[in-house]
């Protein structure tokens, strides 16, 4: 039997918002902690966990430089971080893939 | 039923009658998106407490996502990850499944999430297309290589006081039909101030954005291609053998062969800005490069509008067209990516 598409999910990459920071970061060579939280509608407090996350994950990582006198956090994707992208977008996408195929079951009545 | 059942509704097992089931949905993936958040919860106390739900729901422990910082989870919980099917009953397994799934990822549907990462993918990249500047610099610089391409003819290859030639890159200037040497130091000085503009340029924006593109790659890749222009003459000169293949004489005796190099240089561009856009205007402008390398466009005109060019003038419109393609694209990707222009950060 199949394997159903669900077990392939990584927890930590399965929640939206870091799906999104993995999907961001993977466009840019790094992409700024401003940026992240403008696109992703989160409170600083929230992104900062979230990058956490996926930081302990070694799926990105965080560079803190300074433009001036203000600090400003870079984050980058790392190669571990592409693939476990690419791999929930393909469970994802066969999840979609099932859902629009389903069963044909006869209709009653 | 979550979207793991192939249900439309997405949202998370909420209806599931499992205790073991709901709690696993609660606690799937930290409950990011649970309804009610813990009492006392500060935005931006850095750990993601604005969404996290009331600590006596989290139920599948999975590390490093809210439900970290809960209490001992509440009896029946099922303690897998949240996809843990392997120890759960079948039917709590299934809506965990569904639940830790739909859960985490907001209560939406693999459809509806595929969308978002779309969306915002999309949004990333309009936030980080800034091409106009890189074809309207090299539209210019053509521009200005003009009086080379009018000069009178050269009279053939300058030697040194040694009998040695002096610098010349057929690459760059030609194959001594013009001033051949002009020309190849104006296009080995515009190339290498358009790739470290070009890489200046990404730079600042990706600082001024918040998104920075890969233009590092750019800026190497350009400077191996005006490398090799230089170096490779001097290899053919080594080995006449090669000469036929390293300096194929019909691409590079009306001088614009450069226009070729900056053609595969927006080729890199249009991959690492992953710009559609980009793409189809570096093929059009590299076809129109080889073009201009390979026939005298003035014999169109001369044949479709009877308009007849002195010798001086002949060579213009090999140079003009393709400054003209870079110019008008450049103008017109500067007019959509304002459009588009991301909100710039703070500074």
């Amino acid at each position: 039997m199949a394997e159903f598409p669900t077990n392939g999910l990584d927890d930590v990459v399965h929640q939206r918002h870091r799906l999104g920071i993995l999907t961001i970061t993977a466009e840019a060579r790094q992409a700024e902690f401003g940026y992240l939280r403008e696109a992703l509608g989160l409170t600083a407090g929230n992104l900062s966990r979230h990058i956490s996350v996926l930081e302990e994950a070694g799926l990105v990582q965080v560079e803190k430089g300074y433009k001036g006198r203000r600090p400003r956090t870079w984050v980058r994707i790392t190669a571990r971080g592409r693939s476990a992208l690419a791999a929930e977008l393909d469970v994802l996408a066969r999840l979609v893939q099932q859902r629009s195929s389903p069963r044909q079951e006869p209709e009653s009545g | 039923m979550g979207y793991g059942a192939g249900s439309n509704d997405g949202n998370g097992g909420e209806e599931a009658p499992q205790p073991a089931a709901e709690a696993c949905n609660n606690g799937g993936n930290g409950g990011e998106d649970a309804p009610e958040p813990a009492a006392g919860d500060s935005d931006d106390g850095g750990n993601g407490s604005e969404e996290t739900p009331q600590p006596a729901a989290g139920a599948c422990s999975n590390g490093g996502n809210g439900s970290e910082e809960a209490p001992e989870p509440a009896a029946g919980v099922s303690n897998n990850r949240g996809n843990g099917s392997e120890e759960a009953p079948e039917a709590a397994a299934e809506a965990c499944n569904n639940g830790g799934g739909a859960g985490a990822a907001g209560s939406a549907g693999p459809g509806e999430l595929l969308g978002e990462v779309q969306a915002i993918r999309r949004k990333a990249r309009l936030a980080r297309h800034a091409y106009w500047f890189p074809l309207v610099l090299f539209g210019l610089l053509t521009c200005g290589s003009v009086p080379f391409y009018v000069l009178p003819m050269s009279s053939g290859v300058r030697t040194g006081p040694l009998g040695q030639p002096v610098f010349q890159s057929p690459y760059l200037g030609g194959f001594g039909i013009r001033s051949e040497e002009g020309t190849a130091y104006y296009w080995l000085g515009a190339m290498l101030l358009g790739i470290a503009a070009t890489s200046f340029w990404y730079r600042w924006r990706g600082n001024r954005v918040g998104l920075r593109t890969p233009a590092r790659g750019y800026l190497i890749t350009g400077l191996i291609i005006v490398a090799l222009a230089l170096l490779l003459p001097l290899a053919a000169l080594r080995g006449a053998g090669m000469l036929i293949i390293i300096m194929p004489g019909d691409l590079l005796a009306r001088g614009t062969f450069p226009f070729v190099l900056i053609g595969l240089g927006l080729c890199f561009l249009a991959w690492a800005e992953r710009s559609v856009g980009l793409t189809v205007i570096a093929v059009v402008y590299l076809a129109m490069a080889l073009l201009a390398s390979l026939y005298d466009i003035e014999n169109i005109f001369y044949n479709w509008f009877g308009w007849y060019l002195t010798t001086t003038e002949n060579a213009l419109p090999n140079v003009l067209l393709p400054a003209l393609v870079l110019l008008l694209s450049g103008a017109g990707a500067w007019v959509v990516q304002r459009r588009q222009r991301a909100p710039v950060l703070e500074n």
